[in-house]
């Protein structure tokens, strides 16, 4: 590319650095050495996906591997792409600044709905065709993971190849197997026939899907005899001796997530019946302390970052967090480097050890009671009571806190009117607790921030049959709370119906609905996910021009005997316990967190091979 | 013990911002574990600044910079410590104990900035050789418009005033180089757009322009 030409139009741009690279621990190889060039795409803009634990743990274990180039590439913001689509230049990697036509693979990481349109558009900027069938040999492979491969029918017709689960493994099976094809002629056609054995790997194009005159799914067809029939999701059997990176690039510039992210367990025990992740991530696998602290230790010199957070689902589930926090408190306090512990319960950590994390750097405090009544509580089993929020709150407020975040869902299913003013008491509750201690331990300028998100089914959770609201019912709920919340103290801030009620679309939807993402892309929708430019009249006139109705995905209950879009995949939890959990949701009977007693999802039979950890019963 | 250091912004560099410089900085010294005090308060940051912010997209040779560090170390250390942490575009080539009361940022008198022009046409090239020796003759007056609020506020600057030197470096053809020293004084100093403009209007048929800063005057020895 000429230098001389991007760098004018660097200096045109907002936040040029977002695409110059060369970020401390990035990597460089000669191309002399290389075989495969792989090409990590984030489909959002640089500093959400330099947020991204993802990216960091495959970017290095790409290139950990001597003749594989992994780059990175990030949705350009509109003020580049128009740049760059005036001066015809190509959307480059940042590291080789090559288009990222020159790439042998593609791989698309897939965290929200809302971003499948900047996949279309990153693929077009490179003057590379959108649909798999439109690009042959000459063209990249283009693969994707992530949580929303779980639902991957929307980008069949977009996306060669998925990753189902965890990819530290297969990624590396996969590039050997490319490298292989490669060497003896590259025949995209041939080389997916071969990768769909592998387990994890779905290549679309191998099946066909046929339909009943309701709409829904009649039976699914393979067109190629050796595909399975069901995908089952790969998984890392022993997290403590997986890939973990020594050093992560370190951005110029400020990312949502500017700090070292230390995973310490993957998967969750609680089975909260809205929760994708919850259920998709399973079963629990934690590191060790020591190997964590070994890890921190070597993120620390190789980013000089100034703080560390502690990343997993729920971090006061971690079963040695106090050994863990106090041993990077004794090692790093001195030297200012911070301790994050979010999604924490603070009942699950002593008071001294919180003043201490507090001492080195604050950090906001945030719940997630996600409903405001118990009776809805009990229905989407979040485990926790009244009781526990107040009291974790009183003891924030008593070691100096003052600002306090709560999240809530709103549409969740059997909801009624009281349990959108349960979400008013508890914030103003909340408030009370802040102002009825001892007059002289108030300090501080009290701020309770209300946040309301409008509930969207995903699949593989108990609630993956529900309807989703509509959009007028939506805005009735949130603006019922904006009404109610009257308070100083208490300010109230709820999520786009517009936006949710699309997303819960792609959630739920199936192959028809490529249709409607490539409609709604040629009208000019990139960047859904950001509020200012997410256009949900275009969206509407897209789903009307590809002859789609949205409400039949995201606004019909689905009865247990239908065939679901992703049905074929194995997530390792059963059918039969979502249904349980389902049934179980509608007479408000909670299921307890199955470190204490195994409740049956099936993961540690289908995929675990035995008991999902030691002394689990 | 305070330290001054100079040091280059180069490169890709010139892309980043005042306040990701600073967190540059300050992730390269955490790096060389060189101990550095912090301030008191509600998020304590290391005592680290930069004498004089320099516009995002210009590059520059002659960046000042002071730090308090807990304990002694040899300058020399220092700037190989840091040197060995800092990216690729960043270096320091100087470095000094730093004694004065005053901070360096408040002794700054003027900054130098390089200017290279190329030119298309011989006859606009000579044209404009001869007009940079009588370049500070006439006033260039222009307006600055500040939005405060809902408040526009309106200031006539007189360009010339600010420029206390013009040195010629180097010819080349149809490409010449000079030094540009402009003033810091209590109602500030020009912007680098403020300066180019000026340069563009008095000398015609510019066709390229790179301009790099390259040092700072101070009123007092800083190192």
């Amino acid at each position: 590319m000429d230098i001389n030409k991007l760098e004018d139009i660097l200096l045109k741009v907002e936040k040029p650095a977002r695409y110059t690279g060369g970020e401390l621990n990035s990597v460089v190889k000669n191309l002399e050495g290389v075989n495969i060039r792989y090409a990590f795409a984030f489909p959002d803009v640089y500093e959400v996906g330099m947020s991204h634990l993802g990216m960091h743990i495959l970017y290095n274990l790409l290139n950990k591997i001597n003749d594989v180039w992994c780059e990175r590439v990030f949705a350009p913001w509109t003020d580049l792409e128009g740049q760059l689509r005036e001066n015809n230049i190509e959307l480059f990697a940042l590291e080789s600044m090559d288009s990222l036509k020159d790439f042998d693979i593609l791989g698309f990481t897939l965290q929200y709905e809302m971003s499948y349109t900047n996949i279309l558009n990153m693929l077009d900027m490179a003057n590379i065709p959108i649909e798999s069938a439109k690009r042959d040999n000459s063209f990249p492979l283009v693969i994707a993971g992530g949580p929303c491969a779980f639902n991957p029918e929307p980008l069949h017709e977009f996306v060669d190849m998925f990753f189902l689960g965890e990819s530290e493994e297969l990624l590396v099976e996969v590039m050997d197997l490319y490298r292989e094809h490669k060497k003896n002629g590259y025949d995209k056609n041939e080389f997916l026939k071969e990768a769909c054995l592998f387990e994890g790997i779905y290549v679309p194009e191998f099946y066909d899907v046929e339909y009943n005159e309701d709409g829904t799914i009649s039976k699914r067809k393979k067109l190629y005899d050796k595909a399975p029939d069901i995908v089952k999701k790969r998984i890392i059997k022993d997290l403590d001796k997986s890939f973990f990176p020594e050093k992560i690039v370190v951005p110029f510039i400020e990312t949502v997530h500017d700090r070292i992210m230390l995973e310490i367990f993957r998967g969750c025990t609680r089975g909260c019946r809205f929760c994708q992740a919850g259920m998709i991530y399973r079963p629990i696998r934690e590191k060790s302390v020591e190997t964590l602290l070994k890890q921190a230790d070597l993120l620390i010199e190789s980013t000089g970052h100034e703080e560390i957070s502690l990343s997993s689902l729920s971090t006061g589930d971690y079963s040695k967090l106090i050994e863990l926090a106090t041993g990077l408190l004794d090692k790093y306090e001195d030297r200012r480097i911070g301790l994050s512990l979010p999604s924490l319960r603070l009942d699950s950590i002593s008071f001294d050890l919180m003043e201490r994390v507090q001492k080195v750097r604050k950090s906001g405090l945030t719940f997630a009671p996600e409903a405001g009544s118990q009776r809805m509580r009990d229905i989407i089993n979040k485990n926790i009571t009244e009781d526990d929020i107040l009291g974790t709150v009183k003891t924030a407020f008593d070691l100096g806190w003052s600002t306090v975040k709560l999240y809530f869902m709103v549409g969740l299913p059997g909801e009624t009117i009281e349990d959108i003013y349960g979400i008013k008491d508890l914030a103003y509750d909340v408030k009370n607790e802040f102002f009825n201690r001892e007059r002289e331990n108030i300090r501080g300028n009290l701020r309770v921030n209300v946040s309301a998100a409008c509930f969207v089914p995903k699949p593989f959770t108990p609630f993956q049959w529900e309807a989703q609201n509509t959009v007028d019912e939506f805005f009735d709920k949130t603006g019922l709370l904006k009404k109610a919340i009257k308070d100083k103290k208490v300010s109230y801030s709820y999520h786009d119906p517009k936006l949710s009620s699309i997303e819960g679309v792609f959630a739920l939807g199936d192959r028809r609905i490529a249709k409607v993402l490539k409609t709604a892309w040629k009208k000019g929708c990139i960047f859904d996910g950001w509020g200012d430019k997410f256009n949900y009249d275009v969206w509407i006139e897209a789903f009307i021009e590809s002859g789609v109705d949205p409400e039949f995905y995201n606004q019909r209950q689905k009865n247990f005997e239908e065939i679901l879009p992703w049905d074929f995949i194995d997530c390792g939890v059963t059918k039969e316990y979502l249904i349980k959990e389902k049934k179980k949701s509608l007479e408000g009977t909670t299921t307890e967190d199955c470190r204490l007693n195994c409740t049956g999802c099936g993961v540690n039979m289908n995929l675990v091979g035995g008991p999902c950890f030691e002394d689990s019963i | 013990m305070k330290i001054v250091f100079k040091f280059t912004k180069l490169g890709r560099l010139k892309f980043i911002s005042h306040l990701d410089t600073m967190r540059v900085l300050q992730r390269s010294l955490r790096r060389t574990k060189i101990p550095v005090k912090h301030s008191e308060g509600y998020n304590p940051h290391p005592k680290l600044s930069i004498a004089f912010p320099l516009s995002l997209g210009i590059e520059s040779t002659g960046e000042y910079g002071e730090v308090e560090l807990i304990g002694d170390i040899s300058t020399a250390e220092f700037v190989k410590k840091m040197n060995n942490n800092l990216p690729e575009g960043m270096n320091i080539t100087e470095a000094d104990e730093y004694k004065n009361k005053k901070a360096v940022s408040a002794l700054i008198s003027s900054q130098i900035y390089n200017f290279s022009l190329v030119f298309e046409r011989e006859d606009d090239f000579e044209e404009a050789l001869k007009s940079l020796n009588t370049i500070l003759d006439d006033d260039y007056i222009i307006e600055r418009v500040r939005k405060k609020k809902n408040k526009i506020k309106r200031r006539t600057i007189n360009i010339v005033e600010y420029i206390s030197e013009v040195k010629m470096r180097n010819i080349d053809g149809l490409e010449m180089s000079f030094d540009m020293t402009i003033d810091i004084n209590e109602s500030g100093s020009l912007k680098v757009e403020e300066m180019k403009e000026f340069i563009v209007s008095v000398l015609k048929g510019v066709d390229r322009i790179k301009v790099k800063r390259i040092n700072l005057n101070f009123v007092d020895k800083v190192m």
